[in-house]
C-alpha cells in the first residue's frame, strides 16, 4: 500500500470516528481533507472515499437540526453500514463499482428519513418521473448556461435543489446519482472560478466560461443520456474535485452565511401565543425607532 | 409597561407554562425563542426607513462637524449600514420561501483542516452584502457584541440513543420492524425534552432455551431525580411508546399488524430505578 492509500485509510478511519460521535462537521472536514489527499496521486479513484463521505456527513449534519424530532439513531443504522464499507473498500485498487453502488443504496435507504411527515405519507417510489425531470433539468442548464457569466447568479445551486429534491422524494437510479454528484462538484468548482474570475461591473469572465465551465455542463449531459458507467463519471469528477483542491489552497474558505451545525437544536419553551405576539412588536417598535 | 416588568411578565409566563423547566432552561428556551421564532418574525416584517443618499450623507457629516449637537445622534452612515444589514438578513429570510424543499440544509465548509485561520472570524454579513461583485462598505458586526446570540451554556439534558449491531441489522434487513422503531424513536425523541433521560440503549434478547422469543429491550438511564418522579417517567415512556405503536399498527394491513402487535408484546422498557 503506498504512503497516499495510507494517509487516506487513517482519514477515512478518523472520518468513521467523526460519525460515530455524531460529529458531522468534523467529518466533512476530514472527507474534504481525504479529496485534498487524493490529489497528490494518479489513482483518481482515491477521491471518492471523500466525496461519498462528504454527502453522508451533510445527509446526518441536516437531519442532526431538524426542528421536529426524527428517527435519527434509525436512519444511522444505513449511514454506519455505508461509512464501515467506504473504510473496507479503501483498498489498492480501489472498486469503484462498488463504492457507487453502495453509494446509491445508501440514498434509497436514507430518504424515507429525510422526508417529512407529509412526504412520507404521501410519495411513493417513482423512477420514470425522476428520469424526465433529470432530463428536463439537464437540458435547462444547457439551454440557459449563459447565467453563468452573471456574478451573483445561484444557477447550479438551483439545479442541485431541485435535483436533491426530487431524488429524496421519488428516489432515483444510479445514474440520477451520477448526474447530482458531478453537479455538485461543478458547483463546488465554479463557486471559487466565479470568485477568480469575476471582472468588476462585468460579471464573469465570458469567454473563460465558455471554454472552462461550459465543458462540463456537456460532458455531464452525456454521461446522463449514453448512461456512462462508473469509469467515465470518476474522471469528470477528478477534473472537478482536483480544480476545486487546488482553488481552496489559493483562497482557502468562501464567506458565506452558514448554519451553525454543532449546536444541537434545543426543542423551545411554551409561551402563549398573545406573549410572543407582544414580544415581536416591541422588539420592532424598539428597532423601528432605533433606525428611523 | 416598562422594560423590566416587560422582560419580567415573560420569565413569569415562561415558568407557568413550562412548570418541569429549571430557571435556566427557562433562560435558555427564552434566547432559543427569540432566535428561532421572535426574530425572524420582527426582521420579515420589519419596515425599513428611506435609505439615506451619499448627498445626505455627505451634508451630515459636514455638519457633523460644526455642530456639536449632532455628536451624540447616530450617524447617518451608521444608519445606511445597518440599514443594509437588516435588508440583507430579511431578503434571506423572504427569499426562502421560494423553496421547493420543506427542510432547511447545512451549509457545509471546505476546509481540510481543524485550526480556522484569523480571517474566518470577520463578519459574513459584511462579505455577502456585494454589488457587482463588489463588496460594499460596511462596517464589521462585532461578534462579542452581536445581539440574539446565547452566551450561556446548554443545559438541557443531554440525552443519547445507543443502539446495539444486532438491532441495526433488524433495522436494515426488516422494513417492518424497521417502520416500528423509527415511529418509537420519534416518539421517545419528542419525549426527551420535557422527560428527561440520560442514555437510552436499545438491544435484542433470545433465550437459549427458546431462541425464536426474541425481545426488544429498551434501558433508560435517567438523570439523578426521586423516586417517584422516575416511576412517573417510566409509566409516561411505557404509555406513549405503546400508544404509537398501536398507532403504526393501525394503518397496516391484518397481517402485518398482527406482527406489529407481537412487536410490542415483546418490547421492554427498563429503568434503573436505583
Amino acid at each position: 500500500m503506498n504512503s497516499v492509500y495510507r494517509a487516506i485509510k487513517e482519514d477515512v478511519k478518523a472520518a468513521l470516528e467523526a460519525f460515530k460521535n455524531d460529529s458531522f462537521g468534523a467529518m466533512n472536514t476530514l472527507s474534504n481533507r481525504i479529496m485534498a489527499n487524493a490529489i497528490f496521486d494518479s489513482d483518481k479513484k482515491l477521491i471518492l472515499p471523500g466525496f461519498f463521505l462528504k454527502d453522508v456527513a451533510f445527509v446526518f449534519g441536516t437531519l442532526k437540526i431538524r426542528e421536529k424530532a426524527t428517527a435519527f439513531s434509525t436512519a444511522k443504522s444505513y449511514g454506519f453500514k455505508y461509512v464501515k464499507e467506504i473504510d473496507k473498500l479503501v483498498t489498492d485498487p480501489i472498486d469503484d463499482d462498488k463504492l457507487w453502488k453502495g453509494f446509491h443504496d445508501f440514498h434509497r435507504n436514507i430518504r424515507k428519513f429525510q422526508m417529512s411527515d407529509f412526504e412520507e405519507a404521501s410519495y411513493s417510489e417513482n423512477i420514470e418521473f425522476t428520469k424526465k425531470a433529470f432530463n428536463w433539468l439537464l437540458d435547462y442548464m444547457d439551454k440557459e448556461k449563459n447565467v453563468l457569466f452573471e456574478a451573483n447568479n445561484l444557477f447550479l445551486d438551483g439545479i442541485i435543489n431541485e435535483m436533491s429534491r426530487i431524488l429524496r422524494v421519488h428516489s432515483g437510479e444510479l445514474t440520477d446519482i451520477f448526474a447530482l454528484s458531478l453537479i455538485r462538484a461543478l458547483e463546488r468548482y465554479y463557486d471559487y472560478f466565479r470568485r477568480k474570475y469575476t471582472i468588476p461591473s462585468k460579471g464573469v469572465d465570458q469567454k473563460r466560461v465558455i471554454n472552462e465551465i461550459f465543458p462540463f455542463i456537456g460532458k455531464i449531459r452525456s454521461i446522463y443520456t449514453e448512461k456512462k458507467g462508473a469509469s467515465e463519471v470518476g474522471e469528470i469528477l477528478w477534473e472537478l474535485v482536483k480544480g476545486w483542491r487546488e482553488f481552496f489552497i489559493q483562497y482557502m474558505e468562501l464567506p458565506t452565511a452558514r448554519l451553525r451545525l454543532e449546536k444541537e437544536v434545543e426543542r423551545g419553551i411554551e409561551l402563549p401565543a398573545e406573549v410572543k405576539k407582544k414580544l415581536t412588536e416591541s422588539v420592532t417598535k424598539t428597532l423601528e425607532k432605533e433606525i428611523s | 409597561m416598562n422594560e423590566h416588568s416587560f422582560v419580567s411578565k415573560i420569565i413569569t409566563q415562561a415558568s407557568y407554562h413550562n412548570p418541569e423547566a429549571f430557571p435556566n432552561e427557562i433562560l435558555q428556551g427564552i434566547v432559543n425563542l427569540m432566535e428561532n421564532e421572535i426574530l425572524p418574525a420582527v426582521f420579515t416584517a420589519l419596515s425599513l426607513p428611506e435609505f439615506p443618499s451619499a448627498m445626505k450623507v455627505f451634508r451630515e457629516s459636514r455638519d457633523r462637524r460644526r455642530k456639536k449637537r449632532f455628536r451624540r445622534k447616530a450617524s447617518l452612515e451608521e444608519t445606511r449600514v445597518l440599514i443594509q444589514q437588516l435588508e440583507y438578513i430579511k431578503r434571506r429570510l423572504i427569499g426562502y420561501r421560494d423553496s421547493s424543499s420543506i427542510e432547511p440544509m447545512v451549509d457545509f465548509s471546505d476546509f481540510d483542516n481543524f485550526m480556522a485561520p484569523y480571517e474566518s472570524n470577520r463578519s459574513l454579513i459584511r462579505e455577502r452584502l456585494e454589488f457587482n461583485g463588489e463588496p460594499m462598505k460596511v462596517a464589521p458586526v462585532e461578534r462579542p457584541s452581536k445581539p440574539y446570540v446565547s452566551t450561556l451554556p446548554p443545559t438541557r439534558v443531554k440525552h443519547q440513543i445507543n443502539l446495539s449491531q444486532d438491532i441495526q441489522d433488524r433495522i436494515m434487513s426488516d422494513s417492518l420492524f424497521e417502520n416500528v422503531f423509527k415511529a418509537v424513536e420519534t416518539e421517545i425523541r419528542e419525549l426527551a425534552p420535557s422527560h428527561p433521560f440520560e442514555i437510552l440503549e436499545v438491544s435484542l434478547h433470545s433465550d437459549c432455551e427458546l431462541p425464536d422469543w426474541e425481545r426488544t429491550i429498551l434501558t433508560l438511564t435517567l438523570p439523578p431525580m426521586s423516586f417517584e418522579n422516575k416511576m412517573r417517567l417510566w409509566q409516561r415512556y411505557d404509555i406513549r411508546i405503546r400508544k404509537r405503536i398501536a398507532e403504526v399498527a393501525s394503518q397496516m394491513d391484518k397481517s402485518h399488524r398482527k406482527r406489529v402487535e407481537a412487536l410490542n408484546k415483546n418490547l421492554f422498557i427498563h429503568v434503573d430505578l436505583t
